[in-house]
């Protein structure tokens, strides 16, 4: 399952440490090499040392290996997408406003001018959804789940998400520049336990 | 020779000299100036994100400030601030008395200047100046989402300042080809120069790409029919990014440039790994050329993997040039001049910038980051604490050979230290605002996410950041009023430039110029002085020669 959360973490568990430690490495090799500099007077002559080079080049190469493999391996779970998801979802994003359809269940929801609306999906479910743009770029971000697209006009965008646990996320926004009213562009979302969530959508 | 000497007036000789050190001062002081007009806009953007609500500027304003600070600092200031580091020192380094085509190398500069005219008269048009993002997503710049000339007037622009900066990028990249002193190979020429070279590579290659955008922005604008259909967005921002990657390293080579040659000097010792230098800029360039498309990760459709391993491949480039300024100061004797200082800032602070940077590699990654206010964090370490500080360094290490008389230290530490400061007091919070979630380009946001602290210490910062420039004005104009003569060479400098009176005379050289046997010829000049024989530069020699180094 697509859990876009996990699937960062664990990228950033691996990427954050490692430049925090080439950072004070390198950014304390500089600082000292600077101090302890100041002090000498006959300067070294040595204009390089190829095998010392060599074996940086070595070490780099196996570090950036190693990233990309990480990357991609949590790249490939983001991608696989099962193929009947519990539930699909049509976000259509217009200047400045979102609406949430819900095909199957024939619900929508439409944000109005000065109410942020609410996406309503389980907890746990693969949820796919389907994105589309009524005139210029948006992007759907929803900053709980470590995931954002570009929605483009006339180019209907599939990604399969998952929203681990239940509960109201208040922070899903358009984050791509889309003119006057970008900021205003929010929307929250309602995570709830499938139980609920299918008395909801019989109810609606 | 087919220059024709009719004496003329002064007030032509201002604008039209060929000489290219009066061209190059020319465009670096029309630079600065839009530095200020873009830095002023930055502030009042600070002032507006203090705190949430809106107080100081409209959201329609607001949106006007970021796309023209981010326009003016890409095309107006840092790119022709880099090439006119470029049109003056190349020459010089490499012993010529003129540039390639000087006369036009100067209606490069001048194109440069109307462009940005033309993008801030946008703001005397009734519909404001261009309110689109420097990118000009298409289609938020179309005629339907952008009314008004003040879009027209940005693309015209856009596409006049590229255009000078591509033939003053395509100037010195044939100096450096076609001008070369004899003795000069291109193994010997400075690390500078080298840095100059790759990035007129790309000028000469990216750029023609951001002038087609733009006319294709016009041309849809006018008529339509350009990026209608359901791709057209897609494949205007391939375009621009093909462009808009490259310019990245433009702005950010001429000063690992201007770092390197502090470095060296002010250690008082030869570059380390001149050769692996050289190598890791040209891969840096041919990746740099082939990574556009990790701006649109977050577009469906892309492929994301093969640019995600070339963007985190980037690490191994950066990695040695790391090495080579580590080793360099290793064993140095070291002076913490200004110039030093700012060396070391650049590289201590751009290396938070290059990390993040393949942080963002990651496609991963990126899904959360982009497009908020982690990615400004992270170019802005590139750009400012990054290459502004490199630019800094260039301007303390060359300001005697420009103008004849030296900066003040102690000014000059002033300036570096409030400049330390700011910077990252501005900058480091945006790096946790982006990843709990604000995104970038926005006027307000709620008070009630817990943002407030973090955007009133980048505010806080911003002030900081324009005190120092203030720091610096004052000791520019102390510096050109109470003049201290610089002389020839008042750092004990390794290249040719320091081999010339300062300012130079209007051929560069007006005596023989040293033997140039190395990347260094001043400096083995004074090795000579100093009675110690130095065998003809070999790595095996060299190898045997140095002793250990880490003691003393």
């Amino acid at each position: 399952m697509p859990n876009t959360q996990d699937a960062y973490g664990d990228v950033e568990g691996v990427f954050l440490p490692v430049a925090v430690g080439v950072f004070v490495l390198v950014a304390g090799a500089i600082v000292v090499l600077a101090l302890r500099g100041r002090r000498r007077t006959d300067p070294g002559q040595r204009a390089n040392n190829v095998p010392l080079e060599l074996a940086i080049v070595a070490v780099l190469a196996v570090t950036a290996a190693i990233l990309v493999t990480i990357s991609f391996s949590a790249e490939d779970r983001i991608g696989s997408a099962a193929v009947s998801p519990a539930l699909r979802i049509r976000v259509v994003a217009a200047k400045w406003r979102w609406r949430f359809e819900y095909p199957a269940q024939r619900i929508a929801i439409q944000g109005v001018e000065g109410r942020v609306p609410t996406l309503v999906v389980p907890a746990g479910r693969e949820v796919e959804i389907e994105g589309v743009s009524l005139d210029v770029i948006h992007a759907f971000w929803v900053p709980e789940l470590r995931f954002q697209r570009q929605l483009i006009p006339d180019r209907p965008t599939r990604f399969a998400l998952v929203f681990p646990r239940p509960g109201f996320l208040s922070s899903g926004r358009c984050s791509f520049f889309c003119g006057l009213r970008h900021q205003d562009m929010r929307f929250g979302v309602e995570v709830m336990t499938p139980a609920r969530f299918r008395a909801w959508a019989q109810r609606a | 020779m087919t220059t024709v000497a009719v004496p003329r007036a002064d007030a032509p000789g201002a604008f039209g000299a060929t000489d290219h050190k009066r061209v190059a001062v020319r465009m670096a002081l029309t630079a600065v100036a839009f530095f200020a007009a873009g830095g002023m806009l930055a502030l009042v953007m600070r002032a507006e994100l203090a705190e949430p609500g809106l107080q100081v500027v409209s959201t329609g304003t607001y949106n006007v400030l970021f796309t023209m600070h981010g326009s003016t600092m890409v095309y107006l200031f840092v790119t022709p601030f880099a090439l006119a580091l470029g049109l003056y020192l190349i020459p010089l380094e490499i012993g010529a008395a003129e540039t390639a085509g000087p006369r036009w190398a100067l209606a490069g500069s001048w194109l440069l200047t109307l462009g940005g005219l033309s993008m801030y008269a946008g703001f005397l048009t009734r519909n404001g100046a261009a309110a689109a993002t420097w990118v000009g997503f298409d289609p938020l710049s179309d005629a339907v989402n952008s009314p008004g000339e003040g879009m027209d007037l940005w693309i015209l622009g856009v596409a006049l300042a590229a255009l000078g900066e591509w033939i003053v990028g395509l100037c010195i990249l044939l100096t450096v080809l076609r001008k070369r002193t004899p003795g000069m190979t291109m193994l010997r020429i400075p690390v500078f120069a080298w840095a100059m070279t790759v990035t007129c590579l790309m000028v000469a290659f990216a750029f023609p790409a951001l002038i087609a955008a733009m006319g294709l922005l016009w041309v849809e604008r006018q008529w339509g029919g350009i990026f209608d259909s359901s791709e057209g967005p897609v494949a205007y921002q391939h375009l621009f990014w093909f462009y808009g990657h490259p310019v990245v390293y433009v702005m950010f080579f001429p000063f690992v440039g201007a770092v390197a040659e502090c470095v060296s000097v002010f250690s008082g010792r030869r570059f380390f790994g001149y050769l692996a230098m050289v190598g890791s800029l040209l891969l840096f360039t041919s990746l740099s050329m082939s990574v556009w498309a990790h701006h649109m990760f977050t577009i469906d459709g892309v492929t994301v993997k093969y640019f995600s391993l070339l963007s985190i491949s980037l690490a191994i480039p950066a990695g040695i040039e790391y090495v080579d300024m580590i080793g360099t100061l290793w064993g140095g004797a070291v002076r913490l001049t200004t110039a030093m200082l700012f060396a070391l800032g650049f590289l201590v602070q751009f290396l938070v910038g290059g990390l993040t940077g393949i942080f963002v590699g990651s496609s991963v990654l990126d899904y959360h980051v982009n497009n908020s206010y982690f990615v400004v964090a992270h170019f802005h370490y590139t750009l400012f604490a990054g290459s502004f500080f490199g630019a800094m360094a260039a301007v303390y290490l060359w300001w005697p050979k420009v103008t004849g008389t030296l900066l003040r230290e102690g000014l000059g530490r002033v300036h570096f230290w409030l400049s330390v400061a700011g910077a990252n007091l501005t900058f480091f919070p945006m790096f946790l605002l982006g990843r709990d979630g604000m995104t970038r380009r926005v006027a307000d946001y709620p008070g009630d996410q817990g943002w407030n602290l973090e955007n009133a210490l980048s505010s806080l910062g911003a002030a900081l950041i324009a005190v120092s420039l203030l720091v610096f004005a004052v000791n520019a104009v102390v510096s050109l009023v109470f003049r201290r003569p610089a002389g020839d060479d008042p750092w004990e400098g390794h290249t040719l430039e320091w081999a010339t009176s300062s300012p130079p005379p209007r051929h560069n050289f007006d005596r023989a110029l040293p033997p140039i046997r190395s990347y260094h010829p001043l400096y083995d000049l004074r090795q000579g002085e100093t009675g110690e024989e130095r065998a003809e530069s070999s790595p095996e020699s060299e190898l045997a020669k140095a002793g250990p180094e880490e003691h003393s």
